[in-house]
């Protein structure tokens, strides 16, 4: 123990070695040193470095050291990959039927996003294998649902009526599941959308067929999954400039503080 | 009161003292086992402000005493305690 207490005082500057350094080593020879000395130690001698330190290299220190663990973390985090597909939605819809298809769309999201069909996706394709050994199912389930898909209506520019299409995403450290994954999801959206239609041709027997036709919901695809190319995640220059900035901030602080605390050392004698 | 400077200045006023002495001292007299790195930088401190000096070592452990300025400032600092402390004793027997 004694031996990394004395190995923290070498972390002190140098011109605080030449004048303490001694009568230290004479204290911890004689002192029944902890591990709560170590960091005493370490935190006396960053105190010293900054009191000893200029304005403006406390800053571009803190700032290094803030862009340094940044782009630690930056490299730590796993990618994610995104790969997205457009589903398209039948011409201008207005009035009633603009809330209907809505209605009819929130349902086959439902169903897509239901528990039994993404534990079925989990399952099938071994996704989340690590997460899998210490998190419940359901919540694996829920951060999918909530995080890793993304369903958005796309609007054509310009246009007041209903959206026109809309898109289905998954992210996923796998480039190639996440493409296989938002596939599955569109084939389930198109097989939801086949089973509503299915059910309409089954009511349809003795009715007026442009009634039959008015409920009929015709969805389809205009962009397949996309081969996602480049990470979404993690957005290294961004995290790295936070860092940066973050640090600039933290040294702004340490040397205002430090500054206070030798005006106060320097005042006059009274 | 645990301010390591003040701590320090109450240790070496009666009589001086080396970095090892002060730390078994301030540990008997209040209760507070100060770290080798908090009680360095509180002697740095001191020195600076020139509270207390060092004296004549007979060994590598550096002997310190406290100055006229340091004995004065801790006497300001003991009366303004003392303040403080009568004051919430008188409060706490009205309460």
């Amino acid at each position: 123990m004694k031996h990394w207490v004395r190995l923290a005082s070498y972390f002190y500057p140098a011109s605080w070695r030449r004048r303490y350094a001694r009568e230290l080593d004479a204290l911890l020879d004689e002192a029944d040193t902890q591990w709560k000395d170590f960091f005493d130690i370490l935190k006396g001698a960053l105190t010293m470095h900054f009191t000893s330190w200029n304005f403006k290299t406390i800053l571009f220190t803190f700032a290094g050291i803030g862009a340094i663990i940044a782009a630690a973390i930056a490299f730590s985090i796993p990618r994610q990959y995104r790969s997205m597909s457009v589903m398209r939605l039948p011409g201008s819809v207005e009035g009633d039927a603009r809330i209907d298809f809505a209605q009819h769309v929130n349902q086959m999201e439902r169903e897509v996003l239901s528990r039994t069909s993404l534990e079925g996706l989990i399952t099938e394709l071994d996704l989340y294998k690590r997460q899998r050994t210490w998190r419940p199912g359901e919540a694996i389930v829920r951060d999918m649902r909530d995080h890793d898909i993304r369903i958005g209506t796309i609007q054509a520019p310009g246009s007041n009526v209903s959206p026109t299409a809309f898109s289905i995403a998954f992210s996923y450290p796998d480039p190639k599941l996440a493409q296989i994954v938002t596939s599955l999801l569109v084939s389930k959206f198109m097989e939801e959308n086949e089973a509503y239609n299915h059910g309409v041709f089954q009511r349809w027997r003795g009715r007026d067929f442009a009634e039959v036709r008015a409920q009929f919901r015709s969805v389809g695809l205009l962009d397949p999954a996309t081969w996602p190319e480049q990470p979404i995640l993690p957005r290294k220059t961004q995290l790295v400039l936070i860092g940066l900035f973050s640090g600039l901030l933290a040294g702004l602080t340490v040397a205002y503080a430090s500054h206070w605390r030798i005006s106060i050392v320097r005042r006059p004698a009274h | 009161m645990t301010d390591p400077t003040l701590l320090v200045l109450a240790s070496l006023a009666d009589g001086d003292k080396h970095g090892y002495a002060m730390m078994e001292d301030i540990e008997r007299f209040a209760g507070v086992r100060l770290g080798p790195g908090t009680l360095y930088g509180a002697i740095t401190r001191l020195e600076e402000r020139g509270w207390i000096r060092a004296v004549a070592a007979e060994d590598r452990r550096q002997p310190y005493t406290i100055t006229a300025l340091g004995r004065r400032h801790l006497e300001e600092q003991v009366s303004s305690l003392n303040a403080v402390v009568k004051a919430a004793q008188r409060r706490l027997k009205h309460a």
